[in-house]
């Protein structure tokens, strides 16, 4: 077996929040040993990273990637499938193509594993699955194969069920249609332990998801919360976390007005656990890591940021005994960056998925 | 009245991109009066701390829709007059909204001047007009009120109109029609000429570009896009500004030798359409090593106006030298857009505008302190948007 050692880089220290000097060893797919620089190592392979950051491979906690594809329009656009009724029959790993080009920025931009999540149209999403960002089929490329079920509220699936049937959609019926699928779900004995995600933007959606989690005593993620600043009720007695953004993307609906970074503070400051997303498209997924920096701006501490793209990211995700962190036994998903990762201008030089080395910069 | 901003570490932008570290900017009138260090400040004078600040000229975006696309607020955007695939009478100052909520934007994220108007949904669009960003009217907002004719080629109008069964169906349809006003133009005698521009008529903005007065900018994505444009300029011999130039990177010989103007972006959005599947945030470096001059632009509200800033120091990310990123949204842009003498750096005689950072605008932790624009504060902070609600 071939054993890498990346040695001398300033390697993330997850519970510091900081960097120190360590060598990682890698054989095969895993880390094996994270190790002090001092010690003497058996390796093949030596990868001087003097200068350079190691952290885990960034986590994109939602995104379309793959299943909307870039450079393409509706050829390429398998996220959103009008038939409501057996939407949470439906999963995204269908609907995925390894060799969308986004796959090759994504990697290039240290993003190594993302949340696939169907597109906002519909009220009721198909089952998400974890991937990793590299592989010739989807099926090598999962990490969690039915992850839990997605619902979209709204102008989004409002504008798009008016597109589709000229019949309206109101917020009440977006609510019916959620606690119908639920109730189902609950009917089915499906539902136990599945996270189930909300895409909502306004402050009276956000509290109308936190409602029906209560009604039904489900954990819930909100995805976007773009006006959470603004929920003033203290809410839940069921946990509440949020995938939130991105909010670097064009504002071109009310409900984006209020967007703004300040969002990652709030946030913060209300101990509410939150990990990032690009939505790619939305976003660009090359932008994952701008989303740290812009939660850095607005006052959010390093620790906090890179946790979130990284290891909290894997527990929601419910990853983490597979990625997330720099730690033995756990897959070498590994990005060296030349400088540090939330600087504007940092680049992602080496990127490794599996212990394999996806992307190195020319 | 004099103000002087003390201590700040001062960008001016000029010729040579001079730095003053620990400076001071006299300002007066609205007007940049010194730019210097250990200025002897007159004991009448106004002093605002800036110390362990930094100081850039206002940002300038050449390429926006700001204040005319009327994102949220209008239901059918005042960009892109879609009755018709040729607007030549279309002016941008008739569907500005100084009130609309993107000018606060930019001034939020330190950009004083923008060039705006019609989209590019027609071949030939419209006037658009350059203004800056803060002010008590349009009128006083306005630097250059006939800025240029823009047109669009490639996908846009084959994708608005064709697709919709309409003229032009065709790239090739859409170069006639771009032609097709530069041709009647020049057919005219001198007194028709003369009359038509009296009479503001559709042939007018075509005159105008051709006797130099405005250039023409045109929409174009795709290398065949860029080469069409680049033929038609040749043509009828005006001044050309290609606008996005998204695979320019593919043919950058043909674009030096043209000499036309470029704006590159917006970069950093996904390509949501095939004519810019090349986009690469590569561009701006890969132009500059060409020795191109360009601006970078948000194409706002693709990319919101006051992320400006982000998008260059994107380019510095993907290689791009760090003053030939701040240039290229600040003294370039205003070159390239023929308002150098009013703005686009810091040097005695120049309108006051300029913005306040707490680090240098690439640096994550910056923060935008205040702009500024004739010497005058702009408000405008987030916070006070928020409690507003």
């Amino acid at each position: 077996m071939v054993i890498t050692a990346i040695k001398n880089a300033h390697v993330f220290n997850h519970d510091i929040g900081g960097f120190s000097k360590q060598t990682v060893l890698i054989e095969d797919e895993k880390i094996t040993a994270v190790l002090s620089p001092f010690e003497n190592i058996p390796e093949d392979h030596l990868i001087d990273a003097a200068g350079f950051y190691l952290t885990p491979g960034f986590i994109d906690t939602c995104s379309q990637i793959g299943l909307k594809e870039i450079g393409i329009r509706w050829e390429g656009n398998d996220g959103y499938e009008p038939n409501e009724e057996q939407n949470s029959e439906l999963q995204v790993i269908d609907g995925i193509y390894p060799f969308d080009n986004a796959f090759k920025d994504a990697a290039a931009s240290g993003v190594t594993a993302a949340h696939i999540v169907s597109a906002p149209e519909s009220v009721v999403g198909a089952k998400t699955a974890v991937i990793h960002t590299y592989g010739k089929t989807v099926d090598e490329m999962i990490l969690h194969k039915h992850l839990g079920i997605s619902f979209s509220m709204g102008d989004i699936p409002k504008h798009a069920y008016w597109e589709k049937t000229k019949s309206p959609l109101t917020r009440m019926g977006i609510a019916q249609k959620i606690r119908t699928a639920l109730k189902q779900l609950q009917h089915a004995n499906k539902l136990k332990g599945i996270p189930i995600f909300i895409r909502s933007h306004r402050a009276d959606d956000i509290a109308t998801a936190v409602r029906i989690a209560e009604e039904f005593k489900l954990p819930i993620s909100l995805i976007h919360a773009t006006e959470y600043p603004v929920v003033t009720r203290s809410p839940v007695d069921q946990p509440l976390s949020v995938i939130a953004g991105p909010c670097f993307q064009p504002i071109e609906r009310g409900e984006l007005q209020h967007l703004d970074p300040t969002l990652y503070s709030v946030l913060f400051e209300q101990g509410v656990p939150f990990t990032f997303a690009t939505d790619h498209p939305v976003s660009s997924v090359t932008h994952l890591q701008l989303e740290g920096a812009l939660a850095l701006k607005a006052g959010v501490p390093e620790k906090i940021i890179l946790n979130g793209l990284t290891r909290d990211a894997a527990k929601l995700l419910r990853i983490d005994q597979q990625t997330g962190s720099i730690q033995q036994g756990l897959f070498a998903d590994l990005v060296l960056w030349n400088k540090h990762p939330l600087e504007l201008t940092a680049r992602a030089v080496r990127t490794f998925i599996k212990g394999k080395e996806v992307y190195r910069e020319e | 009245m004099l103000t002087v901003f003390r201590g700040a570490d001062i960008y001016t932008m000029d010729d040579v991109n001079t730095i003053l570290r620990n400076a001071d900017l006299w300002v007066s009138n609205g007007k940049v009066v010194k730019v210097g260090i250990d200025t002897d400040i007159p004991s009448d004078a106004k002093i605002e701390h800036a110390e362990g600040c930094v100081i850039t000229p206002g940002l300038i975006d050449i390429h926006t829709h700001v204040g005319i696309w009327g994102e949220i607020t209008e239901k059918i955007n005042d960009a892109c007059e879609y009755s018709t695939p040729y607007t030549p009478m279309m002016r941008a100052i008739d569907g500005i909204n100084p009130r609309h909520f993107s000018f606060e934007l930019a001034r939020r994220g330190g950009v004083t001047t923008v060039q705006t108007g019609t989209g590019s949904a027609n071949p030939i669009g419209g006037v658009w007009t350059i203004l800056k960003t803060g002010g008590s009217s349009l009128q006083e907002m306005i630097i250059v009120e006939k800025s240029g004719l823009k047109g669009a080629l490639g996908e846009n109008p084959k994708n608005v109109f064709g697709q919709s069964n309409k003229a032009p169906f065709t790239r090739m349809a859409v170069a006639h029609l771009i032609r097709q006003g530069f041709q009647q133009a020049l057919s005219l005698s001198a007194s028709e000429r003369h009359e038509s521009l009296e009479n503001q008529t559709e042939l007018a903005p075509f005159i105008e570009v051709l006797e130099g007065k405005m250039p023409l900018h045109l929409h174009c994505h795709r290398a065949d896009d860029i080469a069409t444009a680049i033929r038609i300029a040749k043509e009828f011999n005006v001044k050309l500004c290609l606008e996005h130039c998204t695979e320019g990177h593919l043919m950058l010989e043909a674009i030096k030798e043209c000499g036309a103007n470029v704006t590159l972006g917006p970069f950093m959005l996904p390509a949501t359409k095939y004519e810019t599947r090349h986009l690469t945030p590569e561009a701006p470096k890969l132009f500059h090593e060409a020795g191109i001059p360009f601006a970078i632009m948000t194409d706002h509200p693709f990319i919101p106006i006051n992320y400006l800033v982000l998008c260059a120091a994107e380019a510095v990310k993907y290689g791009l030298e760090e003053v030939v990123a701040l240039r290229s949204i600040t003294s370039q842009a205003a070159k390239l857009a023929g308002i150098h003498d009013r703005i686009g750096s810091l040097e005695p005689g120049k309108d006051a505008d300029f913005v306040i950072w707490s680090h240098h605008p690439f640096h994550t932790r910056s923060n935008m302190l205040g702009a500024f624009i004739n010497g005058k504060r702009m408000d405008g902070s987030f916070a006070s948007r928020y409690e507003s609600r």
